[in-house]
């Protein structure tokens, strides 16, 4: 079980260097211009500091309530230049509740991990983030403009999270029971597997750049 | 109650994974259907607007042809006895310049309902109606130009007939407007079911589709349209010099 686990650490390393060549190769593109640049960013501070905690094995403990900050600012921006303007006021009322959210959380904060912090930070993430893909999707069939989807690179990125958010939403939800029971990582094989196919997908939206 | 969490865990995440699937590749397939009947609509609409040019550009030519160049004539007519009959010089030197301006307007309206509608497109067929053609441009722009036909009776419908028509015309505008080309060489020929439309001219050399891509006009974009109704295909060859267009038109059986 363990070494499963160690093979799909690796795995996602190993994506996350693919991601970091990619990212290097169309630098001119993911210059701040698209919607997918600070996430971008934002996922090659993550396989940075992945590749840290692997290979150099400094302390593991990450600042989850800085990191989840930052991945609700990325996600913001993201969905905030992707949607028509007429979205902005539902954006900015979402981005309100979690703000709301992540000041609660604080409270079962106890300075590293905590999962209770964690789920209540998660369940608005996730719901903004299926909420506003639901809208992207909506909005593919209402514009018609893009003839094949699975051309275009902001469907690899939308779908990316969709799977993404939707997969671990139970994780998250049950983590202070997860974070109890006996196979822990057992369970945290769904986030490094839906972590490792977030990449992929966000490697060919990357690729299909323009 | 570990059971239960477990249990709980396993299925709602499998219930998300597959239901973030299903989202996924119910976007993918019912947009990709969505879009080939919407696809198909906008060809239905270019399809009757083609058709309605057709009828319209007809109708322009005949009231053209039969009208205004009727009442024309008869205005010729009415000058020219008037002419006969008058004795003062400076009255008949007006008349003859207002009998050749007459003459000019009534051969600029021929010129310009032949080029709305060939009037023996129906009558006559596509053979008689390009060699016609062709006999024009010669005259018009003195240049070189061979013909070849080699086929027999076409068994194709008159709508395609117009499109192939307008299309061989707005090709040979383009090589001399935009190519300056000196010589053409026109062919027409046969193959089991296909219709083979060659144009090859000494002009100057352009990739048909990339132009297509990059062009504002509407010249290209109509050749296009018109090729894509009647689907019919579009053939660019390559040479040393020159270009050399072939449109393959399939006979509907």
């Amino acid at each position: 079980m363990i070494q499963l686990d160690y093979t799909l650490i690796y795995s996602s390393l190993i994506v996350g260097v693919i991601f970091l060549i990619l990212f290097l190769y169309k630098y001119k593109t993911l210059r701040i211009k698209e919607p997918i640049s600070l996430f971008i960013w934002y996922t090659i501070a993550s396989i940075i500091w992945e590749l840290n905690s692997a290979f150099i094995l400094a302390n593991p403990t990450f600042g989850f309530q800085f990191y989840f900050i930052l991945e609700v600012v990325v996600l913001y921006y993201f969905y905030n230049r992707l949607l028509h303007p007429s979205y902005k006021k539902s954006l900015r009322v979402f981005l309100g509740i979690m703000l709301v959210a992540y000041g609660i959380s604080f409270i079962f904060w106890n300075g590293g991990s905590s999962l209770i912090s964690d789920t209540i930070n998660r369940i608005t993430l996730t719901t903004f983030v299926l909420y506003f893909s639901f809208l992207w999707f909506a909005e593919l069939f209402r514009k018609m403009e893009i003839s094949k989807p699975w051309k275009d690179a902001t469907f690899y990125f939308v779908s990316g999270f969709f799977i993404y958010y939707s997969s671990t939403l139970f994780l998250f939800l049950l983590g202070d029971f997860i974070l109890n029971a006996e196979f822990y990582l057992y369970y945290w094989l769904v986030n490094l597997i839906t972590k490792l196919l977030l990449r992929v997908f966000l490697i060919v939206g990357v690729w299909k750049l323009k | 109650m570990e059971t239960e969490v477990k249990v709980l865990f396993w299925v709602g995440t499998a219930v998300m994974f597959f239901l973030a699937l299903g989202v996924l590749f119910f976007v993918v397939l019912y947009r990709n259907k969505l879009h080939k009947i919407k696809r198909k609509k906008s060809e239905q609409i270019l399809e009757a607007s083609i058709e309605s040019e057709r009828r319209e550009r007809k109708r322009i030519a005949m009231d053209l042809h039969d009208g205004i160049s009727g009442d024309l004539s008869a205005i010729q007519n009415y000058i020219a006895i008037l002419h006969r009959k008058e004795k003062d010089h400076s009255k008949i030197v007006i008349f003859q310049e207002v009998e050749e301006a007459l003459a000019h307007t009534l051969q600029n309206i021929q010129t310009i309902s032949y080029n709305l509608m060939p009037p023996m497109l129906e009558e006559q067929g596509l053979i008689n109606n390009l060699k016609n053609y062709f006999a024009r441009v010669r005259k018009w722009n003195a240049m070189q130009i061979t013909e070849r036909y080699n086929t027999g009776v076409l068994a194709i419908p008159l709508a395609d007939f117009y499109e192939v028509y307008r299309t061989i015309q707005e090709l040979v505008t383009n090589s001399i407007r935009h190519g300056e080309a000196t010589s053409i060489e026109f062919s027409m020929q046969q193959e089991d079911q296909i219709i083979i439309l060659e144009i090859f001219d000494n002009g100057k050399s352009f990739d048909f589709y990339k132009s297509l891509k990059d062009s504002h006009g509407i010249g290209l974009k109509s050749i296009a349209s018109r090729l894509k109704y009647r689907q019919a295909k579009l053939v660019q060859l390559s040479v040393e010099k020159g270009n050399k267009i072939q449109i393959h038109l399939k006979i509907k059986k």
